[in-house]
């Protein structure tokens, strides 16, 4: 079983959200028995990215990266995956997940409507205090986990919304209002088949 | 996970989270304290509602915001989209709704 990884490193929130999930996302896919396949950094490019989201056991492609309702992006904002503009093969029975801005609101529905299983996303712009950029990128990956466990993608959204209220409500205890008000507007904004078809199969999981 | 102290208490007591009708802010301690005619934050016009976020952005101590989308936005850029309320600001004003509320609550409640 093996998961594409495409994640930017270029700037501030994609360098610290890719560190996060070096260390703390990918050892644990690992760990489940995945093998990753990597298109990080520099390979963050359609170039690199379209023949191994075509390779045979791809199951999963997950990723950080800019995007928009349209255009999930790789390194220096280049699009890897632009509306009308990739082939069915690379999202067809697939789950996917993009922590990425918009990418939910346009890109994924088109993902599922070629073929993807579960398309796990944000339909607004993703949010991140960045003194605390952890706590974020945690809920998020959160996703990453959840499916890597064998969930259904049903059973993967309820657990994402129970963590991200769970430090929600950490945070706010903590005296830490903005931050906490920012994560509910995250979760508010999880896209996902539980929320409406359009983003595919309640029932969708890797294995 | 969260390893950077919060605000100070005086920060959150004396930033606007109301208006008056003629536009003056209210804070939350005066909204505590029962000021006559508040108009709260849910009830004001986009354009106020704008406003009054962007001036709580600007009375912030620190903004270091990211956006999957924008990269690093400061504090100056910030009140920009706001009062432009574009989709980076419209977010913004969403989360400082958010925060508004929680404040209140927790305020009333004894709890800030």
């Amino acid at each position: 079983m093996k998961i594409l990884a495409i994640d930017s490193s270029y700037d501030k929130i994609t360098q610290a959200s890719y560190d996060y999930r070096n260390r703390h996302v990918y050892p644990y896919l690992e760990s489940r028995g995945f093998e990753i396949v990597r298109c990080q950094g520099k390979l963050a490019r359609r170039f690199h990215v379209k023949p191994k989201a075509c390779q045979k056991g791809i199951i999963y492609m997950t990723g950080v990266g800019h995007g928009t309702d349209t255009t999930y992006m790789g390194e220096h904002d280049k699009p890897i995956f632009d509306m009308g503009n990739y082939q069915p093969e690379e999202s067809d029975s697939k789950v996917v997940h993009f922590f990425a801005c918009q990418t939910a609101a346009r890109l994924g529905p088109d993902f599922v409507t070629h073929g993807c299983l579960a398309y796990f996303g944000y339909n607004e712009d993703f949010i991140v205090l960045m003194r605390i950029s952890d706590a974020f990128f945690d809920c998020d990956s959160e996703i990453d986990r959840a499916f890597a466990d064998g969930l259904t993608a049903e059973e993967v959204y309820k657990r994402v919304i129970g963590h991200y209220n769970q430090k929600i409500h950490e945070l706010e205890s903590g005296g830490h209002y903005r931050e906490a008000a920012a994560l509910e507007h995250n979760r508010d904004c999880l896209c996902a088949p539980s929320v409406d078809p359009k983003w595919g199969n309640k029932k969708a999981k890797l294995f | 996970m969260a390893n950077n102290a919060p605000m100070t208490h005086e920060d959150h007591w004396s930033r606007p989270v109301a208006m008056t009708p003629d536009g003056q802010w209210i804070s939350l301690r005066e909204v505590l304290e029962g000021a006559p005619t508040q108009v709260p934050f849910n009830c004001l016009s986009l354009e106020k509602q704008s406003k009054l976020v962007a001036e709580r952005i600007r009375q912030s101590p620190e903004f270091d915001v990211g956006i999957l989308g924008q990269r690093i936005v400061s504090k100056r850029h910030a009140i920009d989209e706001v009062q432009k309320r574009t989709s980076i600001g419209r977010a913004l004003i969403d989360i400082e709704q958010r925060m508004i509320r929680m404040l209140i609550k927790r305020a009333f409640e004894g709890n800030l």
